[in-house]
């Protein structure tokens, strides 16, 4: 092995990596001058990450707030489940969607159906003048026959 | 069940924080998110695995919690500035406690780190994982986590050393 591939061995068994070549690692740092420096830069990188690091002191764990944040999930999993959540929202969805449709079609609202009721009262309307004229001309009639003594014996008085 | 979170806590509450911290850089999210890395082990409690290691357990649902926090912020664009002006200025009386200014130099060079390479480094720096475990909390093989850690250790090497602080 060489100086390049000996330098990754050198980085596990400074990083305590349990399968690091540990004892071939250490036979070629006895004699390689540039590995030896190699692994001390890497030992005073790592030493002094760690030393950064580990003088962050962890605030303490406000177990109130630890306690409460897990309450609230409990309740949010229990009670309104994310699942139930997203049904709800689509079944909501889905029936107004429906119910617009439907509306849109046969309710009272919409305009094309107002238009079709007063077209319908309109042609009724007609029909009822139309009728009424008929029977009105129909009476007149008669009445001339009878003043003229051309009357059918129906109408006739005489028994 | 308080007091196994408890004991939890006494247990790897710094290593979480320092490994928090690491990843998001800002002091007060990172002490937001160690409350809540706990909140979520304590619900999570129940469905433990006896065969994980609480440890690398624990420093999952802290990863999780870190990227999705530095996924919903971005600022990415603070990667490239001066070493020495972050340490100098530092503003973060947790890392100016007790930390010479290689140490505080090197804290701020793990900034110039990709996430990916960055949570390697400190999962192995800080709690003292072997590849396969950090594998474990990463999801990915161990051969990309040792890369990773490799190719990790150079950029940091390359940084400090245009900053002059080895040679």
């Amino acid at each position: 092995m060489n100086c390049q591939e000996y330098r990754r061995e050198i980085i596990d068994m400074a990083a305590g990596e349990p399968g690091a070549n540990t004892e071939g690692s250490r036979a070629h740092l006895a004699g390689c001058d540039a590995c030896r420096r190699e692994l001390d830069e890497i030992t005073r990188l790592m030493d002094g990450a760690g030393r950064a690091l580990s003088a962050l002191q962890a605030p303490p764990l406000e177990l109130s707030r630890v306690r409460l944040r897990h309450a609230g999930k409990s309740v949010h999993r229990w009670l309104v489940p994310g699942w139930a959540t997203a049904a709800g929202i689509f079944i909501a969805a889905l029936s107004g969607a429906l119910l617009g449709y439907m509306g849109a079609h046969t309710g009272r609202d919409n305009p094309h159906s107002r238009q079709q009721v007063r077209l319908a009262e309109t042609k009724s309307d007609f029909w009822t003048v139309r009728t009424d004229s008929a029977e009105l001309l129909r009476m007149l009639a008669l009445q001339d026959r009878m003043r003229q003594g051309d009357l059918p014996d129906s109408h006739s008085d005489k028994p | 069940m308080e007091a196994w979170i408890d004991d939890l806590y006494r247990r790897h509450g710094s290593a979480v924080f320092s490994f928090l911290r690491g990843m998001v850089r800002d002091s007060h999210a990172a002490e937001d998110l160690m409350q809540e890395t706990f909140a979520r082990a304590l619900a999570a409690a129940d469905g433990f695995e006896a065969r994980a290691l609480p440890s690398t357990w624990l420093f999952t649902i802290a990863r999780n919690l870190a990227l999705n926090h530095i996924r919903s912020r971005r600022h990415e664009a603070s990667r490239r500035c001066d070493l020495n002006s972050i340490a100098a200025a530092g503003g973060d009386p947790l890392e100016k406690a007790g930390i010479d200014d290689e140490a505080a130099l090197v804290l701020a060079a793990l900034v110039t780190l990709g996430e990916e390479k960055r949570e390697v480094f400190l999962l192995k720096v800080i709690e003292g994982l072997t590849y396969r475990e950090i594998a474990g909390v990463i999801g990915c093989p161990m051969g990309t986590v040792q890369s990773r850690f490799h190719r990790a250790l150079g950029e940091l090497k390359r940084t400090l050393e245009r900053e002059g602080v080895q040679k």
